[in-house]
Protein backbone atom coordinates (compact mmCIF):
# COMPACT_ATOMS: atom_id res chain seq x y z
CA UNK A 1 0.00 0.00 0.00
CA UNK A 2 1.18 3.68 -0.43
CA UNK A 3 0.83 4.48 2.94
CA UNK A 4 3.61 1.78 3.65
CA UNK A 5 6.21 3.94 2.41
CA UNK A 6 5.31 6.73 4.95
CA UNK A 7 6.22 3.94 7.51
CA UNK A 8 9.17 2.84 6.07
CA UNK A 9 12.58 5.10 5.62
CA UNK A 10 15.92 4.48 4.46
CA UNK A 11 18.94 6.63 4.54
CA UNK A 12 17.56 9.07 2.43
CA UNK A 13 16.58 7.59 -0.37
CA UNK A 14 15.14 8.70 -3.16
CA UNK A 15 11.21 9.72 -3.26
CA UNK A 16 8.65 10.26 -5.72
CA UNK A 17 5.23 11.15 -6.21
CA UNK A 18 2.39 8.45 -6.08
CA UNK A 19 -0.13 9.76 -7.72
CA UNK A 20 -2.20 6.26 -6.72
CA UNK A 21 -1.57 7.50 -3.12
CA UNK A 22 -3.28 11.38 -4.00
CA UNK A 23 -6.04 9.75 -6.02
CA UNK A 24 -6.76 7.29 -3.13
CA UNK A 25 -6.85 10.30 -0.44
CA UNK A 26 -9.06 11.99 -3.15
CA UNK A 27 -11.21 9.43 -3.08
CA UNK A 28 -11.67 8.87 0.14
CA UNK A 29 -11.99 12.14 1.29
CA UNK A 30 -15.17 12.73 -2.16
CA UNK A 31 -16.47 9.43 -0.17
CA UNK A 32 -16.08 10.99 3.22
CA UNK A 33 -18.42 13.93 2.06
CA UNK A 34 -20.75 11.79 0.37
CA UNK A 35 -21.20 10.52 3.77
CA UNK A 36 -19.06 7.64 3.78
CA UNK A 37 -17.94 7.15 7.51
CA UNK A 38 -15.65 4.40 6.65
CA UNK A 39 -13.87 6.18 4.37
CA UNK A 40 -12.71 8.52 6.85
CA UNK A 41 -11.63 5.62 8.33
CA UNK A 42 -9.63 4.83 6.21
CA UNK A 43 -7.89 8.03 6.08
CA UNK A 44 -7.30 7.95 9.93
CA UNK A 45 -5.78 4.48 9.84
CA UNK A 46 -3.60 5.54 7.05
CA UNK A 47 -2.46 9.16 8.57
CA UNK A 48 -3.07 8.73 12.30
CA UNK A 49 0.40 7.12 12.80
CA UNK A 50 2.61 9.32 11.13
CA UNK A 51 0.64 12.84 12.26
CA UNK A 52 0.93 11.30 15.57
CA UNK A 53 4.60 10.57 15.39
CA UNK A 54 5.40 13.68 13.84
CA UNK A 55 3.38 16.10 16.09
CA UNK A 56 5.72 14.06 19.47
CA UNK A 57 8.64 14.76 17.06
CA UNK A 58 7.91 18.50 17.26
CA UNK A 59 6.35 18.72 20.76
CA UNK A 60 8.17 16.03 22.75
CA UNK A 61 5.23 15.10 24.63
CA UNK A 62 3.00 12.42 23.87
CA UNK A 63 -0.52 13.10 25.63
CA UNK A 64 -0.16 16.99 23.85
CA UNK A 65 1.07 15.13 20.67
CA UNK A 66 -2.14 12.72 20.78
CA UNK A 67 -4.45 15.69 21.73
CA UNK A 68 -3.21 17.88 18.70
CA UNK A 69 -3.07 14.73 16.19
CA UNK A 70 -7.12 13.62 17.55
CA UNK A 71 -7.55 17.85 16.63
CA UNK A 72 -5.84 17.55 12.74
CA UNK A 73 -8.65 14.60 12.27
CA UNK A 74 -11.43 16.70 13.53
CA UNK A 75 -10.44 20.24 11.37
CA UNK A 76 -9.60 17.85 8.40
CA UNK A 77 -13.32 16.84 8.96
CA UNK A 78 -15.10 19.99 9.40
CA UNK A 79 -13.61 21.31 6.96
CA UNK A 80 -13.97 18.62 3.91
CA UNK A 81 -16.05 21.13 1.82
CA UNK A 82 -12.97 23.86 1.81
CA UNK A 83 -10.54 21.11 0.86
CA UNK A 84 -9.21 21.31 -2.49
CA UNK A 85 -7.22 18.68 -4.54
CA UNK A 86 -4.71 20.72 -5.56
CA UNK A 87 -2.48 19.67 -3.11
CA UNK A 88 -2.18 16.27 -1.98
CA UNK A 89 -3.70 15.21 0.99
CA UNK A 90 -0.92 14.23 2.95
CA UNK A 91 0.76 17.79 2.35
CA UNK A 92 -3.42 19.27 3.71
CA UNK A 93 -3.20 17.26 6.89
CA UNK A 94 0.36 18.15 7.67
CA UNK A 95 -0.45 21.40 7.25
CA UNK A 96 -3.14 21.44 9.65
CA UNK A 97 -0.70 19.25 12.46
CA UNK A 98 1.95 21.75 11.83
CA UNK A 99 -0.27 24.89 12.42
CA UNK A 100 -1.54 23.03 15.57
CA UNK A 101 1.63 22.31 16.95
CA UNK A 102 2.75 26.19 16.31
CA UNK A 103 -0.45 27.07 17.80
CA UNK A 104 0.68 25.02 21.13
CA UNK A 105 4.45 26.21 21.49
CA UNK A 106 3.25 29.97 21.22
CA UNK A 107 0.31 29.47 23.82
CA UNK A 108 3.01 27.11 25.69
CA UNK A 109 5.59 30.51 25.46
CA UNK A 110 2.34 33.04 26.64
CA UNK A 111 1.77 30.25 29.60
CA UNK A 112 5.44 30.60 30.23
CA UNK A 113 5.38 34.27 30.32
CA UNK A 114 3.00 34.83 32.68
CA UNK A 115 3.72 32.03 34.98
CA UNK A 116 7.22 34.20 35.22
CA UNK A 117 5.62 37.19 36.26
CA UNK A 118 3.63 35.77 39.11
CA UNK A 119 0.86 38.09 37.80
CA UNK A 120 -1.52 35.93 36.37
CA UNK A 121 -2.49 32.22 37.05
CA UNK A 122 -3.50 29.98 34.66
CA UNK A 123 -6.98 30.49 32.98
CA UNK A 124 -8.77 26.96 34.53
CA UNK A 125 -6.42 27.77 37.93
CA UNK A 126 -3.85 24.86 37.49
CA UNK A 127 0.07 25.14 37.44
CA UNK A 128 0.58 25.45 34.08
CA UNK A 129 4.03 23.87 33.64
CA UNK A 130 2.89 20.48 35.15
CA UNK A 131 2.95 17.57 32.88
CA UNK A 132 1.21 14.71 33.99
CA UNK A 133 2.82 11.20 33.73
CA UNK A 134 2.10 9.33 30.84
CA UNK A 135 0.91 5.71 32.43
CA UNK A 136 -0.40 4.56 28.91
CA UNK A 137 1.78 1.87 27.19
CA UNK A 138 3.17 2.94 24.35
CA UNK A 139 3.37 0.40 21.23
CA UNK A 140 6.84 0.58 21.19
CA UNK A 141 7.84 2.16 24.69
CA UNK A 142 10.36 -0.13 25.31
CA UNK A 143 12.24 0.85 22.24
CA UNK A 144 11.48 4.89 22.67
CA UNK A 145 12.92 4.44 26.47
CA UNK A 146 16.72 3.91 25.08
CA UNK A 147 18.70 7.05 26.14
CA UNK A 148 19.90 7.50 22.78
CA UNK A 149 16.43 8.25 21.66
CA UNK A 150 15.83 10.56 24.19
CA UNK A 151 18.75 12.42 23.67
CA UNK A 152 17.97 12.81 20.31
CA UNK A 153 14.04 13.31 20.92
CA UNK A 154 15.37 16.22 23.26
CA UNK A 155 17.96 18.16 20.94
CA UNK A 156 15.05 17.89 18.12
CA UNK A 157 12.69 19.84 20.15
CA UNK A 158 15.55 22.45 21.70
CA UNK A 159 16.15 23.53 17.71
CA UNK A 160 14.24 26.48 17.10
CA UNK A 161 10.84 25.97 15.57
CA UNK A 162 11.75 27.10 12.19
CA UNK A 163 14.21 24.39 11.79
CA UNK A 164 12.54 22.04 13.62
CA UNK A 165 9.62 21.26 11.55
CA UNK A 166 11.14 21.02 8.06
CA UNK A 167 14.16 18.30 9.95
CA UNK A 168 11.61 16.08 11.41
CA UNK A 169 9.53 16.03 7.53
CA UNK A 170 12.74 15.08 6.16
CA UNK A 171 14.84 12.96 8.54
CA UNK A 172 11.57 11.44 10.32
CA UNK A 173 8.56 11.29 8.25
CA UNK A 174 10.75 10.93 4.92
CA UNK A 175 8.67 13.98 3.05
CA UNK A 176 10.37 15.32 -0.05
CA UNK A 177 11.62 18.70 0.08
CA UNK A 178 9.03 19.93 -2.83
CA UNK A 179 6.29 18.88 -0.34
CA UNK A 180 7.87 20.21 3.05
CA UNK A 181 8.12 23.50 1.03
CA UNK A 182 4.46 23.04 0.40
CA UNK A 183 3.71 22.26 3.69
CA UNK A 184 5.13 25.25 5.59
CA UNK A 185 4.73 27.06 2.70
CA UNK A 186 8.19 28.11 1.81
CA UNK A 187 10.37 28.40 -0.66
CA UNK A 188 12.24 25.36 -2.16
CA UNK A 189 15.40 27.18 -1.16
CA UNK A 190 14.60 28.12 2.08
CA UNK A 191 13.52 24.98 2.83
CA UNK A 192 16.35 23.28 2.00
CA UNK A 193 18.49 25.56 4.10
CA UNK A 194 16.16 25.46 7.04
CA UNK A 195 17.22 22.00 7.19
CA UNK A 196 20.96 22.05 6.46
CA UNK A 197 20.82 24.51 9.38
CA UNK A 198 18.42 22.50 11.57
CA UNK A 199 20.54 19.13 11.13
CA UNK A 200 23.84 21.77 11.64
CA UNK A 201 22.33 22.54 15.05
CA UNK A 202 21.50 18.61 15.70
CA UNK A 203 24.89 18.12 15.04
CA UNK A 204 26.79 20.40 17.39
CA UNK A 205 24.09 19.21 19.92
CA UNK A 206 24.49 15.36 19.23
CA UNK A 207 28.43 14.94 18.73
CA UNK A 208 28.37 12.78 21.01
CA UNK A 209 26.37 10.14 19.29
CA UNK A 210 27.75 11.11 15.64
CA UNK B 1 21.65 7.60 -10.06
CA UNK B 2 22.98 9.35 -13.80
CA UNK B 3 19.13 8.47 -14.58
CA UNK B 4 17.77 10.42 -11.80
CA UNK B 5 16.81 13.54 -12.02
CA UNK B 6 18.77 16.36 -11.28
CA UNK B 7 16.58 17.81 -8.77
CA UNK B 8 16.52 14.79 -6.59
CA UNK B 9 20.23 14.32 -7.46
CA UNK B 10 20.70 17.52 -5.39
CA UNK B 11 18.46 16.27 -2.52
CA UNK B 12 20.95 13.13 -2.84
CA UNK B 13 23.38 15.53 -2.18
CA UNK B 14 22.46 17.33 0.84
CA UNK B 15 21.31 14.26 2.34
CA UNK B 16 24.89 13.01 2.11
CA UNK B 17 26.60 16.39 3.22
CA UNK B 18 24.59 15.60 6.83
CA UNK B 19 24.52 12.00 6.49
CA UNK B 20 25.69 11.38 9.93
CA UNK B 21 22.95 13.31 11.12
CA UNK B 22 19.92 11.87 8.89
CA UNK B 23 21.10 8.45 9.87
CA UNK B 24 21.19 9.21 13.73
CA UNK B 25 18.02 10.95 13.26
CA UNK B 26 16.40 7.67 11.32
CA UNK B 27 17.62 5.48 14.48
CA UNK B 28 14.39 6.98 16.70
CA UNK B 29 11.61 4.57 16.80
CA UNK B 30 8.21 5.79 16.19
CA UNK B 31 5.24 6.48 18.32
CA UNK B 32 1.77 4.93 17.55
CA UNK B 33 -1.23 6.77 18.37
CA UNK B 34 -3.35 4.59 21.03
CA UNK B 35 -6.24 2.23 20.69
CA UNK B 36 -8.90 4.52 21.33
CA UNK B 37 -7.97 7.12 18.97
CA UNK B 38 -10.21 6.81 16.35
CA UNK B 39 -13.20 6.72 19.29
CA UNK B 40 -11.54 10.03 20.45
CA UNK B 41 -11.78 11.54 17.16
CA UNK B 42 -15.43 10.26 16.24
CA UNK B 43 -16.50 11.99 19.37
CA UNK B 44 -15.06 15.27 19.42
CA UNK B 45 -16.67 15.21 15.93
CA UNK B 46 -19.92 14.37 17.42
CA UNK B 47 -19.48 17.26 20.05
CA UNK B 48 -19.60 19.98 16.90
CA UNK B 49 -16.91 22.30 15.69
CA UNK B 50 -13.37 22.65 16.70
CA UNK B 51 -12.98 24.84 19.27
CA UNK B 52 -10.23 27.74 18.70
CA UNK B 53 -7.41 27.49 21.30
CA UNK B 54 -7.49 30.95 21.33
CA UNK B 55 -10.90 31.47 22.76
CA UNK B 56 -11.09 35.35 22.64
CA UNK B 57 -9.35 37.93 19.42
CA UNK B 58 -7.28 38.74 22.31
CA UNK B 59 -4.13 36.42 23.21
CA UNK B 60 -4.95 35.80 26.46
CA UNK B 61 -2.52 38.01 28.08
CA UNK B 62 -3.98 41.41 26.25
CA UNK B 63 -6.39 40.33 27.94
CA UNK B 64 -5.32 41.02 31.29
CA UNK B 65 -2.90 43.56 30.61
CA UNK B 66 -4.70 45.77 28.52
CA UNK B 67 -7.57 46.77 31.48
CA UNK B 68 -4.40 46.85 33.37
CA UNK B 69 -2.56 49.39 31.40
CA UNK B 70 -5.99 51.49 31.06
CA UNK B 71 -6.27 51.91 34.65
CA UNK B 72 -2.71 52.83 35.27
CA UNK B 73 -3.42 55.58 32.59
CA UNK B 74 -6.06 56.90 34.29
CA UNK B 75 -4.87 56.40 37.62
CA UNK B 76 -1.66 58.60 36.76
CA UNK B 77 -3.55 60.86 34.21
CA UNK B 78 -5.86 61.85 38.44
CA UNK B 79 -2.54 61.47 40.23
CA UNK B 80 -0.64 64.02 38.25
CA UNK B 81 -3.00 66.55 37.85
CA UNK B 82 -3.96 66.60 41.46
CA UNK B 83 0.28 66.85 42.07
CA UNK B 84 -0.30 70.08 39.73
CA UNK B 85 -3.10 71.18 41.17
CA UNK B 86 -1.29 71.21 44.25
CA UNK B 87 1.04 72.92 43.62
CA UNK B 88 -0.60 76.09 42.27
CA UNK B 89 -2.05 76.53 45.64
CA UNK B 90 1.06 77.93 47.09
CA UNK B 91 0.85 80.80 44.54
CA UNK B 92 -0.03 83.65 45.62
CA UNK B 93 -2.95 85.54 43.92
CA UNK B 94 -1.72 88.52 42.19
CA UNK B 95 -2.11 91.93 43.93
CA UNK B 96 -4.88 94.04 41.74
CA UNK B 97 -4.25 96.93 43.87
CA UNK B 98 -2.04 99.83 42.11
CA UNK B 99 0.86 101.60 43.80
CA UNK B 100 -0.20 105.17 44.73
CA UNK B 101 0.52 107.98 42.72
CA UNK B 102 1.64 110.78 44.19
CA UNK B 103 1.91 114.54 42.81
CA UNK B 104 4.34 116.54 42.77
CA UNK B 105 4.97 120.64 43.45
CA UNK B 106 5.16 121.35 40.34
CA UNK B 107 6.50 120.30 36.57
CA UNK B 108 9.80 122.18 37.03
CA UNK B 109 10.89 120.22 40.34
CA UNK B 110 13.30 118.39 38.88
CA UNK B 111 13.11 114.53 40.30
CA UNK B 112 16.35 112.24 40.03
CA UNK B 113 14.17 108.84 39.63
CA UNK B 114 16.07 105.62 39.42
CA UNK B 115 17.22 104.53 36.25
CA UNK B 116 14.05 101.49 35.82
CA UNK B 117 11.46 102.34 37.80
CA UNK B 118 9.61 99.26 38.47
CA UNK B 119 5.78 99.42 37.64
CA UNK B 120 4.87 99.93 41.33
CA UNK B 121 6.09 103.83 41.08
CA UNK B 122 3.05 103.73 39.10
CA UNK B 123 1.32 105.10 42.29
CA UNK B 124 -2.20 105.51 43.27
CA UNK B 125 -3.84 108.31 45.08
CA UNK B 126 -5.38 107.33 48.06
CA UNK B 127 -8.65 109.10 48.63
CA UNK B 128 -9.27 111.69 51.44
CA UNK B 129 -10.84 109.19 54.10
CA UNK B 130 -12.52 112.43 56.03
CA UNK B 131 -14.63 113.39 52.54
CA UNK B 132 -16.87 111.01 51.62
CA UNK B 133 -17.44 112.19 48.17
CA UNK B 134 -14.71 110.12 46.68
CA UNK B 135 -14.23 111.53 43.62
CA UNK B 136 -11.19 111.85 41.29
CA UNK B 137 -8.48 113.31 43.06
CA UNK B 138 -7.70 117.49 41.71
CA UNK B 139 -5.11 118.56 40.40
CA UNK B 140 -3.13 121.65 42.93
CA UNK B 141 -0.84 123.77 42.30
CA UNK B 142 1.59 125.79 44.70
CA UNK B 143 3.38 124.02 46.93
CA UNK B 144 3.06 120.73 48.67
CA UNK B 145 4.29 119.23 51.56
CA UNK B 146 2.61 121.92 53.72
CA UNK B 147 2.43 120.58 56.88
CA UNK B 148 -0.69 122.84 57.06
CA UNK B 149 -2.71 120.85 54.89
CA UNK B 150 -5.69 120.31 56.59
CA UNK B 151 -5.99 116.72 54.58
CA UNK B 152 -5.54 114.05 57.37
CA UNK B 153 -2.07 112.51 57.08
CA UNK B 154 -3.61 108.78 57.99
CA UNK B 155 -5.64 109.24 54.49
CA UNK B 156 -3.17 110.22 52.66
CA UNK B 157 -0.13 108.44 50.72
CA UNK B 158 2.93 108.48 53.05
CA UNK B 159 1.33 111.55 54.49
CA UNK B 160 2.12 113.53 51.34
CA UNK B 161 0.87 116.14 49.21
CA UNK B 162 1.97 116.94 46.10
CA UNK B 163 0.50 118.33 42.48
CA UNK B 164 2.55 116.84 39.90
CA UNK B 165 1.89 113.33 39.33
CA UNK B 166 4.91 111.34 38.76
CA UNK B 167 5.05 109.22 35.78
CA UNK B 168 6.81 106.25 34.35
CA UNK B 169 9.25 107.05 31.91
CA UNK B 170 7.81 107.76 28.83
CA UNK B 171 4.62 109.16 29.68
CA UNK B 172 3.27 112.66 28.69
CA UNK B 173 2.44 115.40 31.01
CA UNK B 174 -1.34 115.28 30.47
CA UNK B 175 -1.44 111.33 31.02
CA UNK B 176 -4.38 110.49 33.14
CA UNK B 177 -3.99 109.23 36.13
CA UNK B 178 -4.79 105.75 37.06
CA UNK B 179 -8.21 105.34 39.33
CA UNK B 180 -11.05 102.36 38.28
CA UNK B 181 -14.52 104.28 37.08
CA UNK B 182 -15.61 105.28 40.30
CA UNK B 183 -12.94 107.31 40.75
CA UNK B 184 -11.89 105.45 43.60
CA UNK B 185 -7.85 105.05 43.99
CA UNK B 186 -6.66 101.83 44.79
CA UNK B 187 -3.95 100.95 47.70
CA UNK B 188 -1.23 99.02 47.96
CA UNK B 189 1.89 98.49 49.60
CA UNK B 190 5.28 100.30 48.21
CA UNK B 191 8.69 99.17 48.49
CA UNK B 192 11.76 101.14 50.42
CA UNK B 193 13.10 101.78 46.55
CA UNK B 194 10.00 103.47 45.55
CA UNK B 195 9.52 105.21 49.12
CA UNK B 196 12.81 106.70 48.71
CA UNK B 197 11.87 107.79 45.06
CA UNK B 198 8.90 109.83 46.34
CA UNK B 199 11.32 111.16 48.85
CA UNK B 200 13.61 112.18 46.11
CA UNK B 201 16.34 109.90 46.83
CA UNK B 202 18.52 107.98 44.84
CA UNK B 203 19.79 104.72 46.62
CA UNK B 204 20.76 101.27 46.55
CA UNK B 205 20.92 98.39 49.55
CA UNK B 206 23.89 97.27 50.37
CA UNK B 207 24.52 95.24 53.72
CA UNK B 208 23.92 98.04 56.40
CA UNK B 209 21.25 100.13 54.54
CA UNK B 210 20.01 101.79 51.31
CA UNK B 211 22.84 104.32 50.75
CA UNK B 212 21.93 107.68 49.34
CA UNK B 213 23.48 107.81 45.93
CA UNK B 214 22.32 111.45 44.93
CA UNK B 215 19.36 113.56 46.25
CA UNK B 216 17.03 115.53 44.04
CA UNK B 217 16.84 119.30 44.21
CA UNK B 218 13.59 120.81 46.02
CA UNK B 219 12.35 117.96 47.47
CA UNK B 220 11.63 115.99 50.88
CA UNK B 221 14.83 114.61 51.39
CA UNK B 222 16.76 117.61 50.32
CA UNK B 223 14.57 120.06 52.80
CA UNK B 224 14.92 117.31 55.40
CA UNK B 225 19.02 117.17 55.13
CA UNK B 226 19.44 114.34 53.87
CA UNK B 227 22.66 113.91 51.92
CA UNK B 228 24.47 111.91 49.24
CA UNK B 229 26.81 109.55 50.77
CA UNK B 230 24.24 108.97 54.12
CA UNK B 231 23.39 104.90 54.28
CA UNK B 232 19.51 104.98 55.45
CA UNK B 233 19.02 102.26 58.14
CA UNK B 234 15.41 102.60 59.41
CA UNK B 235 12.46 104.63 58.44
CA UNK B 236 10.24 105.64 61.50
CA UNK B 237 12.46 103.66 63.15
CA UNK B 238 11.65 100.19 61.31
CA UNK B 239 14.60 98.77 60.31
CA UNK B 240 15.39 98.70 56.53
CA UNK B 241 16.54 95.95 54.56
CA UNK B 242 16.50 95.47 50.36
CA UNK B 243 13.14 94.08 50.21
CA UNK B 244 11.03 96.31 52.91
CA UNK B 245 7.86 97.48 52.09
CA UNK B 246 5.70 100.11 53.23
CA UNK B 247 1.54 99.72 53.43
CA UNK B 248 -0.50 102.50 51.44
CA UNK B 249 -0.83 104.76 55.06
CA UNK B 250 2.51 104.46 55.55
CA UNK B 251 3.07 108.14 57.07
CA UNK B 252 7.24 109.03 56.62
CA UNK B 253 8.04 110.89 59.25
CA UNK B 254 11.56 110.31 60.17
CA UNK B 255 14.92 108.64 58.85
CA UNK B 256 17.77 106.66 60.76
CA UNK B 257 20.82 108.48 58.70
CA UNK B 258 24.89 107.03 59.41
CA UNK B 259 26.88 109.39 58.19
CA UNK B 260 30.47 109.95 58.83
CA UNK B 261 30.26 107.07 61.57
CA UNK B 262 27.68 108.58 63.40
CA UNK B 263 24.22 107.51 63.46
CA UNK B 264 21.54 110.69 63.33
CA UNK B 265 17.82 111.21 63.22
CA UNK B 266 16.62 113.30 60.73
CA UNK B 267 12.78 114.44 60.79
CA UNK B 268 11.34 114.74 57.26
CA UNK B 269 10.25 117.96 56.35
CA UNK B 270 7.48 117.23 54.08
Amino acid sequence: MAFDNIRSFGSGGTRTSMPEEKLSDHALIEATRSGDETAFAEIMGRYRGPITNYLYRFLNDYEEAVDLAQETFVRVYFALDRYHTQFAFSTYIYRIATNLAISEIRRRKRRRLMSLTGLFQNEDDTQVEFQPPDTRPLADRALVDSERSQMIGRAIAALPEKYRLPVILRDVEGKSYDEIAEIMELGLGTTKSRISRGRGLLKEKLQHYL
Amino acid sequence: MGNLDPHILEEIDLDTADEPVVRLLNTLERVEPPNDFDMRVRARIAAGRPADRQVSWLPPSLRYAVPLVLLLLVGGYFAISNYYSSKNVDVPPVAESRPPIVTLPDDKTAITVPEAPSPETLAVKQPDQSNKDLGPPSRKTGSSFDSSDDRPKSGSALGLKVDVPIRPRGLEGNTTVLTNSNGIVRSTSISARDLFDILGIKGTFDMTGWKVDAVGANTTAERSGVKTGDVIEAVNDQRLTAKTSFGSNFNGKSLRIRRDGRTIKIDLVH
